[in-house]
């Protein structure tokens, strides 16, 4: 059965008497868009809302090719609210849009005056308009730029970061904005951002940019990332500056010049900006892989700071036998045999005797090894075992009296006694080293008495909270551990300390109350090739702890806010480039290309 | 009218019913429905340059006018809300009832008829305002609503069968 409805016509009845004339209407609205044109001719800011007139308060708005003077911007009747949101605009105008206009004006009136135009009066006008910006906010703005240098080198640039954002985030509505009234364009746009952002990526190239803060990632790629946006945008600049519109008749229309001088340099930046790029990325693009490890540990074939190049390579190494890599030790082996043929330093022995270097046959040659071994097992008439007084020098006679099978059972009792009284006594011990606790520990287990962890876990765990620095500077990252206990709270960590305080880890557990992604941190990338090795094989161990746990993407995002927030900034600035308009081009480039083909 | 240059006279008869309905239909009374369309058809094409597309295609620009309008009717229900605040006087819905009631003298059967448009459910009394008003295609209303004109052709029906139902058996049906 059909369904049963009003009919159409009823419908159309009943809503008759609501009709309005056609005529009537349309005239209405060609009478109130007469009234805004004639509004808008004799003010052009009829219209724009309070917050774009505040912000518009601050531009020298002949900079964005504005002929009518800002007055009646200054003038504008508008809120507290919207003036402090203008205000919040002020940094991003300071660094972004002044830095372009002044360098753009300045190129305009040399181009000119070169190719001998007629006076470039629009440029002088324009630049004299920046002039009289800069005295008029001068103490503002170099307040600006002091503060984002100072705000960067003490290590707060995501909140530098963040205030830019939302200060470029009204910057862009306000340009926006003025667009659409006809007011700027692509190139003095584009040009600003590529000014602000080589600016902020400079500040952000500070040596000491997230050196006291918890990140995972290299913070090299703040840098990289701002001056990427510069790169992405210089083209685009080179591209505008091929257009330029020239009288012909009554109407100017685009043209195409090829302009030598404008290719030349912005392949060469493009080029320079590049190679500073790739350096910038070198670690993060290229980091310590398995393979690469291995080739440097078999690629040590000289010791220029003896002992402490031989513990630098120790780490890199140990990690590669442990990981089942087999490297071929022959250069480290020669290496090895030169210091015994020569001063045959007690720490370097240690290092090769932990690699598994020294020889049985090479043992004869260690002239210090009877007298030492001696010393070690000697039974002294008190009863109290005596402490080893530095188990880093004395590392290698134990390893190879145990490669030798040189100590009966009663003679390693006497050397596992020692060495319990050892970490008994070392933990109250004012120069106590991480170093000092591990060897003892691998020791123990050398000599096939295995420390029962338990034991010592507190102590050790009290010594590791301890020895952890969250301070940073002077070229090192915060988070790692220190070499000495003594050390000033202001001390940052050390690499090889820090492998120490992760191996002890792996022994005797983690300690509650120690937040393992600062050690990460400490361990991130680096382009330092003396701790590129060592920080990333001990990142490896750290990972592979029992009950280690891994920071989850949450973590990640609010750790790395500061290379998010440089994401959103350069991400608004392409943004802002490229939905400015082209400048004196009616339409856009591929219309105007069409035209001329 | 659709592919060829837009003008001013083509845009405004395209969308006129529609748009009226369309504000009528959010809760604006007939006359001040009237007057927030002739804003929104003059500040859409004072702006048109500034909308993300092309807008000589009659559809891009409808759907552009219907974001205006609704800017539009914010502003105009905001004031409102403020007059109502500061002047204690009729309702603007109830002089628009008198003054309707004053100039319609319809007869009861249609009077019935426009008291069941009222009575449908938002979706279906938008439908009926927007393509009724001045017999607007189905093109048009969907454009404006952005929905597909087989979704537009749905509430119709419902619409028309509620008003049935809400009308009663004796009021003359198809």
């Amino acid at each position: 059965m059909p369904a049963k409805m009003v009919s159409e016509e009823d419908i159309r009845s009943a809503l008759r008497s609501k009709r309005v004339n056609p005529q009537n209407f349309e005239a209405q609205v060609r009478a109130r868009i007469a009234l805004a044109h004639n509004q808008r001719a004799v003010d052009p800011w009829t219209g724009v809302s309070p917050i774009l007139r505040a912000a518009a308060a601050f531009l020298p708005l002949s900079v964005l090719g504005c002929q009518e003077t800002p007055s009646v911007a200054r003038l504008a009747p508008v809120s507290i609210g919207a003036k402090l949101l203008g205000y919040l605009a002020f940094p991003a105008i300071s660094v972004f849009l002044l830095l372009g206009a002044t360098l753009l004006s300045i190129v305009k009136i040399l181009t000119l005056r070169l190719q001998n135009d007629a006076t470039p009066q629009d440029q002088i006008v324009q630049y004299q308009a920046i002039c009289c910006w800069w005295s008029d906010q001068k103490w503002s703005a170099c307040g600006v730029f002091v503060a984002s240098i100072a705000l960067a080198m003490f290590g707060a640039s995501w909140l530098l970061f963040l205030f830019y954002i939302l200060s470029f985030g009204i910057l862009i509505a306000v340009i926006t904005s003025l667009a659409r009234l006809g007011i700027g364009n692509r190139v003095v746009v584009g040009l600003s951002c590529l000014q602000g952002l080589m600016f902020l990526g400079q500040t952000a190239a500070f040596p000491s940019i997230g050196d006291h803060d918890i990140h995972f990632l290299d913070q090299s790629l703040v840098p990289a990332l701002f001056f990427g946006g510069a790169l992405a945008i210089a083209p685009l600049l080179l591209l505008s500056y091929q257009f330029r519109a020239v009288p012909n008749g009554q109407a100017s229309r685009p043209v195409f010049q090829r302009r030598s001088g404008a290719v030349v340099m912005g392949v060469i930046f493009t080029l320079a900006l590049a190679s500073l790029m790739a350096w910038m990325l070198h670690p993060s693009l290229w980091p310590a892989t398995p393979s690469q490890i291995k080739q440097h540990v078999e690629s040590f074939d000289h010791a220029p700071f003896g002992s402490s190049t031989w513990r630098q390579w120790e780490i890199p190494a140990s990690w590669a036998v442990q990981s089942g890599l087999e490297p071929d030790f022959s250069k480290p082996r020669r290496l090895l045999a030169e210091e015994i043929s020569g001063g045959q330093d007690r720490f370097i022995l240690s290092s090769a005797a932990r690699i598994g270097l020294l020889s049985v046959d090479q043992i004869d040659q260690l002239r210090e090894y009877g007298t030492m071994r001696h010393a070690l097992v000697e039974e002294l008439p008190h009863s109290k075992p005596d402490v080893l007084t530095s188990v880093g020098q004395l590392d290698w006679v134990i390893r190879a009296a145990v490669l030798r099978d040189d100590l009966s059972d009663h003679e390693r009792d006497i050397i596992e006694q020692r060495l319990h009284a050892t970490l008994k006594s070392l933990a109250g011990q004012e120069y106590v080293t991480l170093d000092d606790l591990l060897r003892a520990t691998q020791l123990l287990n050398v000599i096939k008495r295995p420390v029962v962890p338990d034991l010592y876990r507190a102590t050790i765990h009290g010594l590791l909270r301890e020895f952890h620095s969250t301070a940073g500077g002077g070229f090192e990252l915060a988070g790692g551990f220190r070499t000495y206990r003594n050390s000033p709270a202001s001390m940052p960590g050390a690499p090889d300390a820090t492998s120490d305080a992760v191996e002890l880890m792996a022994v005797y557990g983690i300690p509650d109350g120690l937040d393992l992604n600062w050690v990460r941190s400490f361990l991130r990338p680096s382009r330092y090739a003396d701790r590129k090795w060592i920080a990333a094989v001990t990142l490896d161990r750290l990972n592979q702890l029992p009950n280690v746990t891994h920071p989850t993407w949450l973590e990640y995002l609010y750790y790395e806010r500061t290379l998010l927030a440089a994401a959103i900034l350069v991400g608004l600035c392409l943004f802002a480039t490229f939905s400015s308009p082209i400048p004196n081009i009616p339409n856009n480039i591929a219309v105007a290309s069409r035209e001329l083909q | 009218v659709r592919g060829l240059p837009l003008d001013l006279t083509t845009f405004i008869n395209a969308y006129r019913g529609p748009l009226i309905g369309l504000i009528v239909s959010w809760g604006a009374p007939w006359a001040d429905a009237t007057e927030i369309a002739q804003d929104s058809f003059s500040e859409a094409w004072l702006n048109r340059d500034a909308c993300l597309g092309d807008w000589h295609d009659l559809d891009f620009l409808g759907r552009w006018l219907r974001g205006v309008a609704l800017n539009q009717y914010r502003n105009w229900f905001r004031s409102r809300q403020r007059r109502n605040a500061r002047i204690v006087t009729l309702s603007p819905s109830i002089l628009e009832q008198t003054a309707v009631a004053a100039e319609l003298e319809s007869p009861e059967r249609l009077e019935a008829l426009q008291r069941g448009i009222e009575r449908l459910s938002a979706v279906q009394r938008e439908v009926v305002l927007m393509h009724y008003l001045e017999e607007t295609s189905v093109q048009e209303v969907a454009t404006l609503l952005s929905v597909s004109v087989k979704t537009v052709e749905a509430r119709l029906f419902q619409a028309r069968r509620n008003l049935r139902r809400i009308l009663g058996e004796g009021f003359p049906a198809v």
